[in-house]
């Protein structure tokens, strides 16, 4: 009986497996969620929208482009290089499944 | 435990604070209003002054500003670091369909009543003054205002008796540009080197 109630108490909030570590990052998460609602954005765009500095968001959407969750397309506007982010099939399951499972640990933590 | 919900917590809050920055609402190019005005304010001056080719100029002339709005929307988007091609298409084909949908009425019309005829331009501004709503309702809330003047204008233009086409042409043009100076607009100066 005992046993059980120990065996309870450490299993894991439902949803919470289903967190992708690529996700827990905000910045990675923003940008992803920011993507699902528009075509393409800019490197540029992304930085003005997350708030986030050239290095830092540059290293993040290389995680997410190295897991397959956003592509990015070299283009020159006005004779400037610029990198468009557009989110990929892989990248809008991982965020839905993501996204669930945040849900599923808030209705969990009961707080 | 509580932490993690905490933390997830703060993230989303960062998450909502970026995206509701994205959704602030953005009147879009203002040389697409410019451009508009001109073709008004040209267009509707024609049915007082030289009322032979107003018809063609304002066929002619929409297409044309169709297509150059889209070129500069298409510029703009680029400008401003973000592409929506499903927004693009919607745009265009609430005011394409608007304008096409007051084109098809008046023929329709015109061609089993034709003493119709005198007032296809009155009726084709309210169409106007419709679509420009309607924008209004779906993109942008200043055409809910404009919307509706532009409709009283078609409506109100047959009693005038003298140059009443070209004072409807100044205040609607006037009503295009008006926004342009207090609109706000994304991504100014967003220009990349990445």
């Amino acid at each position: 009986m005992a046993n059980d109630r120990a065996q309870e108490t450490i299993q894991p909030p439902p949803g919470l497996e289903q967190l992708d570590p690529l996700l827990q990052h905000r910045s990675r998460l923003g940008a992803l969620v920011l993507l699902t609602s528009t075509e393409a954005l800019t490197f540029t765009r992304l930085k003005v929208l997350l708030e986030e500095t050239d290095g830092n968001l540059g290293a993040q959407l290389r995680k997410l482009e190295d897991a397959g969750y956003v592509a990015v397309k070299k283009a020159f506007v006005d004779r400037k290089p610029t990198s468009w982010y557009s989110l990929t099939p892989a990248g809008q399951k991982a965020l839905k499944i993501h996204l669930k499972a945040i849900e599923g640990l808030i209705r969990s933590a009961n707080v | 435990m509580t932490g993690d919900v905490q933390q997830i917590g703060k993230d989303l809050e960062f998450v909502r604070n970026a995206v509701s920055r994205r959704a602030r609402p953005d009147l879009g190019p203002p040389l697409i209003f410019y451009l508009w005005a001109v073709y008004v304010i040209v267009g509707y001056s024609l049915f007082d002054l030289k009322p032979e080719y107003a018809n063609s100029f304002l066929g002619i002339g929409g297409m044309v500003g169709g297509v150059l709005s889209w070129v500069i929307g298409r510029r703009y988007s680029h400008k401003t670091g973000q592409w929506d091609r499903a927004l693009a298409i919607r745009g265009a084909l609430h005011m394409g369909g608007g304008i096409m949908l007051g084109v098809g009425f008046i023929i329709a019309l015109s061609s089993v009543s034709p003493g119709f005829r005198p007032y296809t331009g009155q009726v084709m501004v309210g169409f106007v003054g419709l679509t420009y709503f309607l924008w209004g309702v779906h993109f942008h809330r200043y055409f809910m205002l404009l919307g509706p003047v532009v409709m009283a204008g078609g409506a109100v233009v047959g009693m005038v008796p003298h140059f009443g086409w070209t004072a409807l042409g100044v205040v609607i043009s006037l009503g295009l540009i008006l926004p342009t100076f207090f609109a706000p607009r994304h991504g100014r100066g967003a220009g990349e080197v990445a």
